[in-house]
């Protein structure tokens, strides 16, 4: 059983369903657009990954288009489902996407052959792919916001090259990075992250700690400071019963400004070993992945950019 | 116009210089210290064994040091505090609400362990409430209390506990403050001669009749249980006079140790001087007359060494300003040219006195280089003792029994100054 292909505007058009289904790919030959028309998120990404991953320029360069009616199935889940594909249509309507359609079909005409050397490395194809698909799209290498991702922000497409979360965290900036130090790219600030140093997760928490024994469970009081006596202690000294009454004079203490005020604080380490009184409480850094115990400094600082193909990139990408 | 000095003159003009004066600061003086050294010479075993006591013992000792915006002395302090001769010690910095940058001076000595804790109070609350905040989270058997600016002799800290060891029922022990920036101006070197005289050689004399008072804020040590028990420091100025009493009011001992030397700055110029002055005599009035009036009361508290020490202060303070005061007057009305005569003639008794002052200080001193190079500003003292302190004195004693004055002094915040005043402390 094979999916069906409508004619418009001339141009063929695949509805797939159930090459989603079965995982399976098309031959890009027989059709000019794909649209996916399936519901379930989980399979459409399996299936754009698939896409994404192929060698043959013929396919990662399909116009692949998702369909806004099953938007809201899509909507769950982080998948990125809108970058790993060419966007939105609404009800068939392509109208909009032939001149895209046509570019991207001579474009391959003109260099698919000149594809595929045998002498490229795995990373010189990687960075062919990405540039063929970013030049014919006329796009800019977005990050985007995501959950799932190490750092909170992701290159979708890119990252979908690689098979697990953290070599597509790094292998994906690597290859970024060389291609804006060999000025193929240029690149414009979007954000500053910091990260853990061991495994790269921006997933952490900031506690204050014990300077004594990095204990995390810290109690913090206000100091009061009994003018009339100049006695000055922790909130705890001055309770007796229901009322405040200074431990030094006996004399209760009612209000502030007039009787008492409160000058500073101090942490109190809960840990039953230590019990260290304490005012600076430096602040501690837990990698929630990696379970790591940092201090602030010692966090990895990453800039977050956003890339572009400068003109060198495109003489370079054009002549590979 | 001429006079005659004959002895029914002098009399009757100065009699207080040869029944009080001299007697006071040059005989007793000299008696006791000659009664003191000798004791001590006589002694050297136990205080020997006392010292060993202490090594042997070797409690952690608190060195509390109060400020406000002191950070720049803190490099010092810590030096003074590594070469200390006992070891056994634990450094509390407490910042009374400095608006410099002490906080973060004091901060990155906590970090490297140079300051054992420092603890911050952002609002300022005066140097009382410092002082019972850095006592809060004292952990040592004693405290020994300093100012950021002053700097210890390397065996001070050792010398200042030994008493507690020597003697039963210490409560308190004063230590001797030596001035540091003598060479600066005339106002310092005559601040070094009189630290000599009164600080020095006095201390020892009333130490040994046992009707010492003062333990300087600068430096004094205090078993910590004590301090607990008399509830710390009470609202200044004259706050380290005030706990003293308070010490000596529940029976305890206070000593003055002049073996532990600490070296302190004064101020330089002779406003900061006066301004100085103004505030400590003050507190001879507010602490001794007003707060701790109880003293003077022949109830079941009444202790007769604490009567005389008070008696002693107000009556060489007070009284006999106010006698120097009705006699300058009385001069100036009755026959103001008597003064040409009178004027040099109590100048010379005045110097001798205070030479025979300066050669005690020379005696007892571990310096005599130093002190020797300063008699040529002896003539200088009789003026500065006779009639610079004592006008500053009196405008203070009067200024405070009639308008409070203490209360208004911006060494502390008003807040205090305030509840301090409503609650006549």
């Amino acid at each position: 059983m094979t999916d069906t292909v409508i004619e418009i505007h001339g141009k063929k058009v695949l509805l797939l369903e159930h090459a989603i289904e079965h995982d399976v790919l098309p031959d890009p030959c027989n059709s000019d657009i794909w649209v996916i028309n399936h519901s379930d998120e989980w399979l459409v990404r399996r299936f754009l990954r698939r896409i994404v991953r192929s060698k043959n320029i013929k396919m990662y360069l399909k116009p692949v288009f998702l369909q806004k009616e099953f938007k809201k199935f899509y909507a769950t889940k982080d998948y990125h489902l809108k970058y790993l594909s060419d966007g939105y249509i609404k009800g068939l309507d392509i109208i909009e996407k032939i001149p895209l359609v046509e570019q991207v079909s001579s474009f391959i005409e003109k260099y698919a052959d000149k594809r595929n050397h045998e002498n490229f490395t795995e990373n010189d194809f990687f960075i062919q792919k990405t540039f063929d698909y970013y030049y014919t799209r006329k796009k800019r290498i977005t990050p985007v916001l995501k959950h799932k991702s190490l750092t909170g922000y992701s290159y979708p497409r890119i990252e979908t090259y690689f098979y697990n979360n953290r070599e597509a965290f790094i292998n994906s900036r690597m290859l970024l990075q060389e291609a804006f130090t060999n000025n193929w790219l240029s690149r414009h600030y979007v954000d500053t992250s910091h990260l853990c140093h061991n495994c790269s997760s921006g997933f952490l928490n900031y506690r204050e700690i014990c300077p004594k024994c990095s204990h995390h469970n810290l109690k913090a009081s206000n100091l009061i400071h009994h003018f009339r006596c100049a006695y000055v202690g922790v909130e705890k000294d001055f309770i007796f019963k229901d009322k405040m009454v200074c431990p030094k004079c006996s004399s209760e203490i009612r209000n502030v400004g007039v009787d008492y005020d409160r000058p500073g604080k101090i942490f109190n380490c809960k840990n039953k070993k230590c019990q260290h009184e304490f005012q600076d409480a430096p602040v501690g850094v837990h990698c929630v992945d990696c379970e790591t115990e940092q201090a602030p400094h010692e966090l990895v600082v990453r800039k977050i950019y956003e890339y572009e193909i400068t003109a060198q990139g495109m003489q370079i990408g054009l002549h590979l | 116009m001429w006079h005659r000095l004959d002895w029914g003159t002098v009399m009757r003009w100065g009699w207080y210089i040869f029944l009080l004066d001299i007697p006071r600061f040059f005989i007793v003086e000299g008696v006791a210290l000659l009664y003191s050294r000798t004791k001590r010479n006589r002694t050297k075993g136990a205080w020997k064994s006392a010292r060993l006591a202490l090594l042997q013992e070797n409690p952690l000792v608190t060195v509390l040091v109060p400020g406000h915006n002191e950070g720049k002395h803190l490099y010092k302090l810590i030096q003074s505090m590594k070469k200390q001769t006992y070891k056994n010690i634990e450094l509390i910095v407490v910042d009374d609400g400095s608006t410099d940058n002490t906080a973060i001076i004091a901060r990155s000595f906590e970090r490297t362990g140079d300051i054992t804790r420092f603890i911050s109070a952002e609002e300022r609350g005066g140097k009382a409430s410092a002082a019972n905040l850095g006592l809060r989270y004292s952990k040592g058997k004693y405290i020994v209390h300093l100012d950021a600016d002053s700097s210890l002799e390397a065996d001070a800290v050792e010398k200042i506990l030994i008493p507690f060891y020597r003697y039963k029922n210490v409560g308190a022990v004063g230590g001797n403050l030596v001035v540091r920036n003598q060479e600066q101006s005339l106002t310092t070197t005559m601040q070094y001669l009189e630290y000599l005289q009164s600080i020095n050689v006095a201390r020892i004399v009333l130490s040994q009749l046992r009707i010492y008072k003062i333990i300087s804020g600068a430096f004094g040590a205090f078993p910590k249980h004590v301090l607990d028990r008399v509830g710390g420091w009470d609202i200044g100025p004259g706050l380290d006079g005030d706990i003293t009493v308070k010490i000596r009011k529940i029976d305890y001992r206070i000593v003055f140790e002049e073996e532990a030397v600490c070296r302190t700055h004064v101020p330089a110029t002779w406003k900061a001087l006066t301004k100085q002055r103004l505030r400590w005599s003050r507190s001879l009035i507010r602490f001794r007359i007003r707060k701790h009036r109880d003293i003077w009361m022949p109830n079941k508290n009444f202790r007769f060494s604490n009567f005389f020490a008070f008696f002693e202060n107000i009556f060489f303070g007070l009284v006999l300003d106010a006698l120097w005061v009705f006699y300058m007057i009385k001069i100036l009305v009755v026959d103001p040219y008597f003064l040409v005569v009178w004027f040099p003639f109590k100048y010379s008794i005045y110097l001798l006195l205070a030479f025979g002052q300066f050669f005690y200080s020379l005696a007892i001193s571990k310096n005599r280089y130093q002190v020797w190079s300063k008699i040529i500003y002896v003539p200088l003292y009789p003026i500065y003792m006779g009639y610079y302190m004592r006008i500053v004195r009196t405008i203070a004693y009067i200024d405070e029994l009639l308008f409070f004055d203490s209360y208004k002094d911006t060494w502390n915040p008003q807040k205090t100054s305030a509840k301090a005043r409503e609650h006549d402390m």
